[in-house]
């Protein structure tokens, strides 16, 4: 999804200090790649604001009748709900209503619960993002260490071994290492809770998450492991990394300065789309630990037909989607000085 | 012990394409995502005692343990148990679901109570009469005041029937108040209830399951959006809602001011655990106190947890296969027969069931009839009923001389907290299959199930039903009379003779009359097969040993259970 990644997989030919000239005048370029990343993600946005809209329109069966829920369909319930969702307008004043609407905050009524859209979500989203978040530090503390050791240890034991790790963690679903989680560290140990979110404090929230975390991060770790291993195999077989240590560059900078900052962006973007795809993915762990978060709701949403919800949260997911690949694009020329400069040169 | 009965009719076919069973040990993506929609009991298996002969009543209670443990006083400070779904809202005139009436009854009272065995008794009406077919005068309990200290008045009583009256409100109970023609405060505690024709079931319609009496003020405050997580409700209960969250809990505080007395539970935390391991691991590491609606499969690993106690209750409950009789294939009888003669109904309640309930032979139990028939004429209408045995040959040479002899594609869903539907949905399946029938199966959500009844195009149900009364009439003029097609009568049957049937009993004041018209229904319409009933269940609760239960009974969810509860001594 990262747009820009000129030169991403080729090693830089020179050390990759960056030359102290172009810093300076990089203020103005960097701006305007800035707007126009920000501008796409708007664009994007709006595209699928429409989508997500349509989505109503898509839903099969007679909306007013699906928009009603589980009460009865009665001639006034369902004139009520024809006329507060502007039923009998064109499709594109219904959208220009709902997007009107939705600027100001308003994203309509369950179906389901009655209760106002903005207040299902905002009730659910701070949970969905602590896990994610959650998921995401523990997947990156243990994913990019071990994916540069394997790749240091290259068709070596160690090597194997991590990677054999990684993919089990990655092929296990995460309701099968929840469970696992569960039996080991709530159960047998009677360290951890076993469900739910806690009702307490900071500290009882957390010590509800840590299990979900680790379940989440598992899904994850194998990937970035991946990603890592082979970002940074491509930096050590570079030549400037060889050229480093012939000129006697100690083993131990070279990693840190030539190797691992080189590898740096593809990690860096892979490890966006990872965050992205958690935001949204938290689902299975969500189920299993009985945890009230926005995978739960969406796929709940979904299977009621509760359009006004699954239209939220779609549109939530997407913007996450799009906020960190902005951000992932936004950081690259900090990241790449030759992506800096790239307007230039 | 318990087992949740209730009105709303839970059914829960659902086709699909997917066959997922939850409780395989290497269930699939699917079965999780099935295992997120709700669920609601299940007919609990496990104990001894049931299972027994045809002729007993299924409505004895039965406990797994001996007797009841010793009161060792005091309070119990808070307790958690769990649900097996979540509620969307704690409104039940939008979602009449088992587990809704499980919370919502801890709060909300009416006027009239249904007692654990199933007599109607005195509830927020201290008494009450009928001095004419078409007249009802109930007399208020007085001092009795809301959570907010507001007293309990009349038109209070009139407000919370009339919104059922309402079209504009949708109520998906308002079948119940059908032929209401008015509701009057006739004294500061009297209410007077006036129908159109003699209605001789609404003697039940002022029970918790179709009506629940909340504050007028509170309800004009809070319109439109009672029983959501911001406006809760407003009740007399023992218990007062403090927080509501779908997804996640619904947790209540004793009423300090209850008019029923002193309750023995302070705090008490309904927690929807929608995965069936999850839960099932939390009881075992002591994060639970208690469970209900435990599915029939799997009673006999709650029964292994330590200091945990199964109690389990005949409920009434009956599974079924309704057909739509308006649709092909369903509309040919020979169809319906053919796949009632491949349903193996002793090997589901032997394997699925493991004894935990009986092979039913009507939609409506035999012991449901009391005060209606005797026991004898119990039996011998019951002996009236057709069968339809297990017997693949007979259903291939029906279906062979059908109008769909070349098989045909159907879709069952059954609700995800039904597991043993879908085990009876998947061998039905495989039973089928050399008839050339492709019956597609996929687990649903409760409420996804209980919203899909209502949906007229599908051409197979299954029906899941707990009775709130303890009367037949209850089933038999939801599901049979052809008034109802459209709304409850789930399989669009139309039958003029049962139509007059149920016509007749409704107008009755004789409750014999009545039980040789609901009889002479149940008879016409197991000829005419529109339902095909499998079995009569029963369900299981785990509480830890800690807790003790009075009174645990057929209807104990249909009223405030909780204050039943009390700490358990050795």
């Amino acid at each position: 999804m990262t747009t820009t990644s000129p030169a991403t997989g080729q090693s830089p030919q020179t050390s990759a200090a960056p030359s102290p000239g172009p810093a300076r005048r990089a203020g103005h370029p960097l701006a305007a790649y800035a707007a126009r990343r920000l501008a796409a993600a708007v664009a994007l946005l709006l595209v699928v604001s429409l989508a997500v809209f349509a989505l109503l329109a898509l839903a099969p069966g007679d909306l007013a009748r699906t928009l009603l829920g589980t009460r009865s369909a009665t001639p006034q319930a369902l004139a009520a709900v024809r006329s507060a969702h502007h039923l009998d307008d064109p499709f594109l004043v219904q959208y220009w209503h709902w997007l009107a609407a939705a600027l100001h905050g308003d994203l309509g009524v369950s179906v389901r619960t009655g209760a106002p859209v903005t207040q299902a979500v905002g009730d659910r989203i701070g949970l969905t993002l602590q896990l994610a978040l959650g998921g995401f530090v523990l997947a990156l503390l243990a994913g990019i260490p071990f994916g540069t050791l394997a790749a240091l240890r290259r068709g070596r034991a160690t090597d194997r071994i991590v990677q054999g790790l990684g993919v089990i963690g990655l092929s296990a679903p995460a309701f099968a290492s929840g469970l696992l989680l569960v039996h080991l560290f709530a159960l047998r140990a009677d360290w951890l809770p076993a469900f739910g979110a806690g009702d307490g404090g900071t500290l009882d929230r957390l010590r509800h998450l840590v299990l979900p975390c680790v379940a989440l991060a598992l899904s994850v770790t194998g990937l970035l492991l991946k990603l890592t291993r082979a970002a940074v195999l491509r930096e050590l077989d570079a030549d400037h990394t060889a050229f480093a240590l012939a000129r006697g560059v100690p083993p131990r900078e070279v990693l840190l300065r030539h190797v691992l900052r080189g590898a740096l962006l593809p990690i860096a973007t892979g490890a966006g789309l990872v965050l992205a795809y958690l935001v949204a993915g938290t689902v299975m762990v969500e189920a299993t630990f009985a945890l009230p978060g926005l995978g739960r709701l969406l796929v709940d949403s979904v299977t009621y037909k509760d359009v006004p919800v699954v239209q939220a949260v779609a549109l939530l997911a997407a913007s996450a989607v799009i906020t960190v690949n902005l951000v992932v694009d936004l950081l690259t020329p900090l990241i790449d000085p030759r992506i800096r400069t790239g307007g230039t040169r | 012990m318990a087992s949740g009965t209730n009105r709303s009719r839970a059914a829960a076919p659902a086709s699909g394409n997917t066959v997922t069973d939850p409780l395989a040990p290497g269930a699939g993506r699917r079965g999780v995502l099935g295992l997120l929609g709700l669920g609601a009991a299940a007919v609990p298996l496990g104990a001894l005692l049931t299972a027994c002969s045809s002729a007993t009543p299924a409505d004895g209670d039965s406990k797994a343990a001996g007797s009841a443990p010793v009161d060792a006083g005091g309070d119990i400070e808070q307790l958690t148990i769990a649900l097996p779904g979540s509620l969307s809202t704690l409104d039940v005139s939008h979602e009449a679901g088992i587990l809704n009436y499980i919370a919502v009854l801890l709060a909300q009272e009416s006027l009239l109570s249904v007692s654990p065995d199933g007599a109607l008794g005195a509830g927020l009406a201290t008494s009450w009469t009928h001095p004419d077919p078409l007249t009802y005068v109930y007399e208020l309990r007085q001092n009795v005041t809301f959570w907010d200290g507001t007293p309990l008045t009349a038109a209070d009583v009139v407000d919370s029937v009339e919104y059922h009256l309402d079209p504009a409100n949708a109520s998906q109970l308002a079948y119940a108040y059908s032929t209401v023609k008015s509701v009057r405060a006739t004294g500061p505690h009297q209410v007077t209830i006036r129908l159109k024709n003699p209605y001789a079931m609404f003697q039940w319609t002022p029970t918790p399951s179709t009506l629940l009496i909340g504050s007028k003020a509170y309800a004009a405050r809070h319109k439109g959006k009672l029983g959501t997580a911001s406006a809760l409700l407003m009740g007399t209960g023992p218990f007062r809602v403090t927080s509501f969250a779908p997804d996640d809990h619904v947790e209540f505080e004793r009423n300090e001011k209850w008019w029923g007395g002193h309750v023995r539970v302070k705090k008490l935390r309904l927690t929807f655990v929608a995965d069936d391991n999850t839960r099932l691991l939390a009881m075992r590491s002591g994060e639970l106190d208690g469970a209900v609606n435990l599915p029939a499969d799997r009673a006999s690993q709650w029964e292994r947890i330590k200091d945990t106690e199964v109690h389990y209750a005949s409920d009434h409950s009956v599974v079924a296969l309704a057909f739509n009789t308006s649709k092909a294939p369903w509309n040919d009888p020979k169809v319906r027969q053919a796949v009632a003669h491949a349903t193996d109904r002793q090997g589901y309640v032997r394997s699925i069931l493991r004894g935990k309930g009986e092979v039913a032979s009507a939609l409506v139990t035999r012991g449901q009839w009391t005060g209606l028939l005797t026991d004898a004429e119990v039996r011998q209408a019951y002996t009236a009923v057709p069968q339809y045995e297990y017997d693949i040959d007979r259903a291939r040479t029906l279906l062979a001389s059908s109008t769909a002899k070349d098989g045909f594609t159907e879709e069952l869903h059954y609700p995800a907290s039904g597991s043993q539907l879908g085990r009876a949905a998947l061998a039905l399946k495989e039973a089928l299959v050399p008839l050339g029938i492709t019956l597609n199966v996929k687990e649903v959500p409760l409420e996804k199930w209980i919203s899909e009844l209502s949906e007229p195009d599908r051409g197979l149900h299954f029906l899941w039903y707990y009775p709130t009364t303890g009367d037949p009439a209850e089933l038999v003029e939801p599901y049979l009379d052809s008034a109802a097609i459209g709304s409850t009568n789930i399989a669009h049957y139309r039958n003029q003779a049962v139509h007059k049937d149920i016509t007749e009993e409704r107008a009755s004041v004789s409750p014999a009359a009545r039980g040789k018209d609901l009889a002479d229904a149940l008879q016409r319409a197991g000829a005419d097969l529109p339902y095909h009933s499998l079995w009569w269940g029963q369900s299981a609760t785990a509480l830890s040993s800690v807790v003790g239960v009075k009174d645990f009974g057929t209807f104990f969810f249909i009223g405030p259970w909780a204050t039943r509860l009390y700490p358990a001594g050795s």
